[in-house]
């Protein structure tokens, strides 16, 4: 099932608020186009990652090929 | 000589001259800010010029070298570093206002190797706000601009060690790139900067933006004074868990060997996309005279760029999200507007996001390990348009953002490079990227040498 990208004000703020940022609702409202394509974009991509893909490791790259 | 032709000789020519005896690092220390009190004011490359101490290093550098003891290959060089390298004893702001007072007790790592090379320190260099943008359009000491064009941006962050380069105001410079940020000003200033492997230079001591990506890089006029810098800077650091074991090199050891039988990827997609057509044109030209040095062109694919962007953006602003989450509950008024709107968005990003974007990240190392597998380099664009003007705004939408061709390879953490490749239609630098496997920082290095070593790009000035 498709996760929405909408994100009211609302819940911009309260997301906000919970993070402890001081966040007023003119400011959730230029936030919201930035968080609603980002997020959108990212649930395409929560779609689309193949099941047995895994994140790397952290730190450094070293000699796993190519 | 006069002292400003000096300025704009490269850091291993300024070495050979003071080893042997024909030039006074003093006198080269005085040229450089000589210049920087003459052309910075127009420029705003500088956030602090360190001038005293820079003729005391000089000194104690020529006192050492009339003593035999010279240190390295760029022992008594200018050098300048982003600000976002804690250097002891002098302000380290990290371009913000929550920084303005923050003077350091003790030298990043870079900065220690660099003063054991005996590089004299000019100043450390203007930058986007705490990394987190490309432009150097900094809020709260103003704008840097681009030495071709004042009204465009020298990019970032790292923009005015790329400003101060171009400038002839320091000989070698610092920069650090978590999405393009040592790249993006060498291709719009016109001069050279590395991305090295993650991992290969250590990042004890600097301000961190994203911890899966921000890596330490040179940047300099000449693709020599890169590898000479990256071999002073390379190496273990038991301090930085994420800094490779493996030891430090001579990075300039290939640098004449040429590029003959080298196989030279160029991606048949995303790379190209919406490039503009003179930039796509020199790049093109780029590769043409690189086959003309006998290499070898095949094409190469590279899919799922625009997720890797995403993916970039996503683990970047969550990462910068919660390092800066103290200040930006306590002290949210000090950001400069963008990047505070950058960071709340961070701070958006639900986790389950952030993992699927870190599996992305495995899926683009896969992609570009493939990718190289059938090729020894890859060649790009750096950029896909002329610097934004000042005061521009960049987008992040995948599609149209400036760094997009820079920032899959942050994702998959391997070493990258841009060098200088011609001009655009409107008269402004163009870059060349060039991307290899991890750790192959010296064959990236010896393909730049042999384009540059062809063409006369890298020795173009701007206009004063």
């Amino acid at each position: 099932m498709s996760r929405s990208s909408e994100l009211p004000e609302d819940l911009i703020l309260a997301l906000a608020q919970q993070r402890g940022l001081t966040l007023d609702r003119a400011r959730a409202a230029e936030l919201r186009p930035l968080a609603e394509s980002l997020l959108a974009r990212l649930a395409r991509i929560g779609e689309r990652v193949p099941r047995d893909l895994a994140p790397p490791p952290l730190g450094t790259l070293e000699d796993r090929g190519p | 000589m006069s002292g400003d032709a000096l300025c704009f000789l490269g850091g291993a020519e300024l070495g050979r001259r003071i080893a042997r005896g024909e030039l006074s690092p003093v006198e080269l220390t005085r040229a450089h800010l000589e210049r920087i009190g003459r052309l910075d004011a127009g420029l705003g490359a500088y956030l602090t010029v360190t001038a005293d101490r820079a003729l005391a290093e000089a000194a104690a550098a020529e006192r050492e070298i009339a003593a035999g003891r010279r240190r390295g290959p760029l022992h008594g060089v200018p050098l300048a570093l982003k600000d976002l390298f804690d250097t002891a004893g002098v302000a380290t702001t990290a371009g913000s206002k929550i920084l303005a007072r923050h003077t350091p007790a003790r030298d990043a790592a870079v900065v220690e190797r660099l003063r054991e090379a005996g590089l004299v320190l000019l100043g450390k260099t203007n930058m986007h706000e705490f990394a987190f943008g490309t432009t150097t359009d900094n809020q709260h000491y103003g704008p840097c601009r681009n030495p071709w064009d004042r009204e465009r941006s020298p990019g970032g962050s790292s923009g005015g060690s790329g400003a101060a380069l171009a400038a002839g105001l320091c000989a070698v410079a610092l920069g650090t790139d978590s999405g393009g940020s040592i790249r993006i000003p060498a291709a719009a200033c016109g001069v050279a900067g590395l991305k090295p492997t993650l991992g290969r230079v250590s990042r004890r001591g600097v301000v961190p933006l994203s911890w899966s990506f921000d890596t330490v890089g040179p940047m300099a006029r000449t693709v020599e004074d890169l590898a000479l810098l990256l071999s002073a800077i390379a190496g273990p650091d038991p301090a930085d868990e994420w800094c490779s074991a493996r030891p430090a090199a001579d990075f300039t050891r290939d640098l004449a060997r040429g590029a003959r039988g080298v196989v030279i990827g160029v991606p048949r997609d995303w790379f190209f996309d919406g490039v503009e057509p003179g930039i796509a044109a020199a790049v093109r030209a780029a590769i043409a005279v690189l086959e003309g040095e006998g290499a070898r062109c095949a094409e190469v694919a590279l899919p799922g760029m625009a997720d890797a962007h995403t993916a970039h953006h996503a683990i970047l602003a969550s990462e910068a999200a919660a390092f800066h989450g103290a200040w930006l509950r306590e002290r949210p008024q000090d950001y400069g507007d963008a990047i505070r709107a950058a960071l709340e968005l961070g701070a958006l990003i639900p986790a389950v996001d952030y993992v699927n974007a870190r599996r992305v990240q495995s899926a683009v190392r896969a992609t570009f390990r493939a990718a190289l597998a059938g090729a020894d380099v890859l060649v790009t664009p750096s950029l896909p348009q002329a610097p934004l003007r000042v005061g521009e705004a960049m987008s992040r939408e995948p599609e149209v953002a400036w760094n997009r061709l820079l920032t899959p390879v942050n994702v998959a953490g391997f070493p990258a490079l841009s060098v200088p490749c011609g001009f655009d239609g409107a008269g402004m630098p163009v870059g060349l990227q060039i991307i290899g496997r991890p750790f192959e920082e010296p064959l990236l290095l010896r393909v730049a040498r042999a384009y540059e070593r062809a063409t006369d790009w890298s020795t173009r000035r701007p206009p004063e």
